[in-house]
């Protein structure tokens, strides 16, 4: 009887030891499906297909053409007026006709008042566009970022959101830099 | 001998413990898998909106009408969405017959299957406000999430629809 129960036993944790090994490959396997799934669908991508505005508040169905290169960036619902006024600054402060600033809603709240006012932004405005591209400008907001796109080489530059004037002049200089 | 007895038993019952986390890891990991790269059962997000192919915007109160919504991500350029356009298609009409309004998104709008007849309840949204990118998340083509009235997430998978696929989703309606 003892020797049955010491099989059972001895089983029992051959058992164990057999779905634990299966489960550490999963984990690895899991792991690696979910790295590569990142890795592979995060590239970044500038929207092509838009539903916007220019800065002259007209509607626009791309990105507005004529520019080497443009700062796109989130406009924030939560803080809508304050983020137009900050941009509105930037906007006044470019000197350069090959420069402009485009600003992307990430809430119905900053769609509907854009689509109410387009012409309370002195830049362009992005309120529907690429899902994937979307992503992208949303992904390097959530790292505090903007996105800085030479339309030449389609090339994208992710740069530290400015959040004073001095950075903003950072900005403004990278943007101009070599046009 | 008692001694023998009580490390048989220690032993035994280390060894149910031992099968118990193993099993559970792997049904742990099972659901992980399952639900990799698309939004997990249960979650809830906003309505999808949009604009749709026919230039319409796509409201909160267009998909209010619907008991249940089918949302689709694909792409044209996607090898494995073109194998699974048979499967898709049963699937859409099944869940369309059943109350559901479909949504397709595409990573692109040149990505937008050119075939689509828009119907009613069946629109393609080649724009998206960046909300509905947010929230929903998609990482790779083709992913279907079903979605209850309310917008909660009641099943979804990443990849091509497999055999059975459908009654889950509607089974996962009830």
């Amino acid at each position: 009887m003892r020797f049955v129960d010491l099989l059972l036993c001895l089983g029992l944790l051959l058992l164990a030891a057999f779905i634990a090994r299966r489960d550490i490959q999963d984990a690895h396997d899991l792991h690696r499906q979910d790295s590569r799934l990142v890795t592979a669908f995060n590239f970044p991508v500038s929207p092509r297909s838009i539903v916007g505005y220019d800065r002259g508040g007209h509607r626009v169905a791309m990105l507005p053409l004529g520019f080497k290169r443009m700062a796109l960036f989130v406009i924030h619902g939560t803080k809508l007026q304050a983020d137009i006024d900050f941009w509105n600054q930037a906007a006044q402060q470019n000197r350069s006709p090959d420069v402009e600033f485009v600003g992307i809603c990430d809430d119905a709240a900053c769609v509907q008042s854009m689509t109410k006012d387009p012409g309370n932004a002195h830049f362009a405005s992005v309120l529907f566009g690429d899902y994937y591209a979307m992503r992208t400008i949303l992904n390097a907001d959530s790292h505090g970022q903007i996105i800085i796109l030479d339309r030449k080489t389609d090339r994208m530059t992710n740069v530290e959101y400015p959040a004073s004037g001095a950075a903003l002049s950072r900005i403004m200089s990278i943007l101009t830099e070599k046009l | 001998m008692i001694n023998g007895q009580r490390w048989l038993r220690y032993a035994s019952i280390l060894a149910v413990l031992l099968n118990v986390v193993a099993i559970g890891m792997h049904y742990y990991i099972a659901h992980q898998k399952r639900t990799l790269g698309v939004l997990p059962q249960g979650a809830m997000i906003k309505p999808v909106t949009g604009i749709d192919s026919l230039g319409n915007y796509v409201t909160e109160s267009t998909v209010s009408a619907y008991s249940c919504h089918v949302v689709r991500y694909t792409s044209i350029r996607c090898p494995s969405c073109r194998r699974d356009e048979p499967s898709w298609n049963h699937f859409d009409t099944i869940l369309r017959n059943h109350g559901c309004d479909s949504t397709i998104l595409v990573p692109a709008a040149t990505d937008a299957p050119r075939n689509v007849a828009p119907l009613p309840n069946r629109r393609l949204v080649p724009v998206v406000p960046a909300f509905v990118a947010r929230q929903t998340n998609l990482l790779a083509t083709p992913s279907t999430i079903v979605f209850d009235h309310d917008w909660k997430v009641v099943w979804s998978t990443l990849g091509m629809l497999q055999a059975g696929d459908t009654e889950r989703a509607l089974s996962a309606l009830e």
